[in-house]
């Protein structure tokens, strides 16, 4: 694929369309006609910061007028902080975790928040318009309800099915132990350290006694994963961890081809980063906002301004996922009562859990 | 197959219809419009009507009542773009389509065709499965043209008038991102026209791989553009002009192909000189196609694959009538002898506008 091409075309179109950019469908006068429908929601909307940084990393949706945000969980992992549109600052804890739908549900010390209003009844239908509350961070002195984006329904709730993970390693063809005979060149698991040789024992304290064993470990998981290898080399036992990678993009790479599949990963990345996790949810909305993926857990409003889902992901460059209103609502409980608890070892963090590694044949 | 797309448009009404949007661009929609707002008075009901007209001219919504005008107009017409919007397979390679007449004619991208005459699977938006052939192709301009030939009366689009749109009008894009898959009705987009020019169309409705041959509608549902090609930009998605089928309509269901694909151009690397009756070679480009076989400036073209060639213009020519890698014959004068050369033509590039498109997928995503 002709990449240099396709980049210098981009770069041509660029100054062509600074000149025009009023006419976009995303220009600032149309954002503000969305003004009024996001009003409301962005009341009940709040930034969150990750580990003292000064972007935010995601957006929440206060749940519960005592103090419950819901956010995305893959996206906020470290000490958690959350604003409200007020400006006040409070610190988060971790109260529930739902890795299915990938939701987390935060805890702070407020009370008497404003909580979203749900819309009730009626299915959204293709071509509904869409709008995304968030804050305008411009005058950190007054922060502002701001429209971040709008869309529209591109496609009805549907199942998302993820894509098959993996962590780029070819195993030895024994049926007595899980030993790497390879790591795959720019592989999850070469960049975790992962060598050739190594006997891995357990994912995520998991014993693994078997090649078998291990794969099926492994492709429990979703691309984004981290999971907790327990490795002998040599004479010594060591823990590496290893994030998971999408198991067609470890195969396109390793065989160096620039065919279609490589292809249509780099025009989904034209035009913006896209969430680590987003594939592999019980149902979502497909819209055609354009989010960043920090824009993520959040509400996203109909025109009467009530709440149709919560942001997922942005998950290419033509799509983003909303998780449904009713699918929301109905783990709500669990997730705030603690009954989807988050992985208690690890601490106040959201993620996956689990391993990955290829049978040989299929990396031919 | 052969009729002209006057006489094939007069069958369908479609002639007629289109002088008429051209006159009154948004009668059709306006017509509709009064059945949703039955019951308000008739003042609000024009009013409504001219406001809807504006916005959809590219007038920007100020409030929320504007933006709910324009969203019932965009749900109106949805159903019936999805209806009409199809997955393509050619071969290995995934597309979109639209189809635009009862009988099954199908506008899509030439670089999702490839070639005249090849089978093609057509997957309509309800789930069946049907069958027909790719027909002619306008690759410089990357349009089209494919036939449903399973017997049948097909949900279709109408064509409008490309050359009636303007920057700034509202549109809705469909197409099936990734390639085709069944669990998924093909996927709609809204944005604005950003760049109108007759060769492109430019537009922030977003577009991916497998999109290319999908339709662009205006906001009465009538088809002003094909999906084509991306740039690096959210911003850049471009779309061949509808116009672009109807000009060249006869040649295209003849299945004639012609022109290049940007970047797709034959090249040789040769340099005619000027004011020659003859096709005197001026000079050579150095590790070009012609350099590599043996052809040298000074050299006088006498034939091309046994065709005669009067001067350099008409060497040109049969140069542009063949595809990058083709092998072709060079017949040339040098002093007192006569050579020939065998030559495989390279492609061109280097001029900045040379994607030619994110293109069908080679796979299935399940």
């Amino acid at each position: 694929m002709n990449l240099r091409a396709m980049a210098y075309f981009g770069v041509v179109w660029a100054a062509a369309l600074l000149s025009v950019s009023p006419a976009m469908a995303q220009s600032r006068s149309v954002l503000k006609a969305f003004g009024d429908v996001i009003s409301q929601a962005a009341q009940s909307t709040v930034q969150i910061r990750i580990n003292g940084n000064k972007q935010p990393s995601a957006l929440g949706t206060i749940v519960a007028a005592d103090g419950y945000v819901l956010t995305k969980a893959s996206e906020v992992k470290g000490k958690i902080e959350c604003q409200l549109l007020d400006g006040r600052r409070f610190e988060a804890r971790l109260v529930g975790l739902d890795k299915n739908t990938d939701l987390a549900v935060l805890k702070i010390d407020a009370q008497d928040l404003p909580t979203i209003q749900w819309r009730e009844g009626d299915e959204l239908t293709t071509g509904a318009w869409l709008a995304t509350p968030g804050f305008d961070n411009s005058d950190p002195d007054k922060i502002k309800p701001a429209a971040i984006a709008t869309g529209v329904v591109s496609v009805t709730a549907r199942k998302i099915p993820s894509p098959p993970a993996a962590m780029g390693v070819k195993l030895e063809e024994r049926d007595d132990v899980a030993m790497v005979k390879e790591v795959m060149d720019d592989s999850p698991a070469q960049k975790a350290g992962v060598l050739a040789g190594d006997v891995i024992r357990k994912i995520d304290g998991k014993q693994i006694a078997t090649s078998r064993e291990l794969i099926a470990t492994v492709s429990e998981h979703q691309p984004g994963d981290k999971i907790r290898l327990t490795i002998e080399r040599e004479d010594t036992e060591l823990a590496i961890e290893v994030v998971l990678g999408s198991r067609m993009q470890i195969l396109v790479r390793e065989m160096g081809a620039h065919g279609g599949i490589d292809r249509a990963d780099f025009q989904n990345h034209l035009g913006g980063e896209l969430s680590e996790r987003r594939a592999g949810f019980p149902s979502a909305i497909q819209h055609d906002t354009v989010l960043k993926p920090s824009d993520c857990g959040g509400p996203i409003v109909d025109l009467s301004g009530k709440v149709v889902g919560i942001n997922i992901a942005r998950a290419g460059r033509v799509e983003s996922f909303a998780l449904p209103a009713s699918l929301v609502q109905s783990l709500l409980p669990d997730l705030m009562s603690g009954k989807l608890n988050p992985n208690p070892q690890t601490e106040a963090v959201a993620e996956g859990t689990k391993p990955v590694v290829e049978e040989e044949k299929k990396v031919q | 197959m052969t009729k002209s797309w006057r006489s094939w448009s007069s069958r369908f009404g479609l002639w007629a219809l289109l002088a008429a949007f051209a006159a009154a661009p948004f009668s059709a929609g306006m017509s509709q419009l009064s059945a949703a707002d039955a019951n308000m008075p008739t003042a609000a009901v024009d009013a409504n009507k001219e406001r809807l007209a504006r916005l959809l001219e590219g007038a920007s919504p100020t409030t929320v009542d504007e933006l709910k005008l324009m969203q019932e107009q965009v749900q109106r017409l949805t159903e019936k773009l999805i209806a009409c919007t199809v997955g393509v397979q050619v071969g290995n390679a995934w597309g979109s389509g639209v189809i635009i007449s009862k009988d099954g004619y199908v506008l899509t991208a030439a670089h999702v065709a490839g070639q005249p005459g090849r089978e093609v699977r057509f997957m309509l938006s309800d789930g069946r499965v049907v069958k027909g052939k790719s027909l002619g192709l306008y690759r410089t301009l990357d349009a089209g043209l494919m036939k449903i030939t399973d017997d049948g009366e097909y949900v279709s689009a109408e064509m409008g008038a490309s050359d009636a749109v303007r920057e700034g009008y509202w549109c809705l894009a469909t197409g099936h991102p990734g390639g085709y898959q069944d669990d998924r009705k093909p996927v709609l987009r809204l944005g604005r026209v950003l760049v109108m020019r007759p060769d492109a169309i430019t537009t922030d409705c977003t577009l991916v791989g497998g999109d290319s041959g999908g339709p662009l509608f205006d906001l009465q549902g009538n088809v002003i553009g094909i999906n084509s090609r991306i740039g690096a930009k959210i911003t850049a998605n471009m779309h061949v002009p509808v116009n672009t089928y109807r000009d060249h309509w006869d040649r295209m269901v003849k299945a004639e192909a012609w022109g290049h694909l940007d970047g797709h151009a034959p090249y040789i690397g040769l340099r005619g000189e000027a004011d020659q009756t003859l096709a005197k070679i001026a000079s050579v480009v150095p590790n070009s196609p012609a350099e590599k076989a043996g052809i040298k400036a000074g050299d006088v073209i006498l034939s091309f694959n046994g065709r005669q060639v009067t001067d350099f213009l008409s060497f040109k020519e049969f140069i542009g009538e063949h595809q990058p890698n083709d092998k072709v014959t060079v017949q040339v004068r040098r002093g007192e002898e006569t050579k020939d050369f065998e030559v495989k033509l390279a492609r061109q590039g280097g001029n900045g506008w040379s994607m030619p498109a994110p293109d069908g997928e080679r796979r299935r995503r399940k």
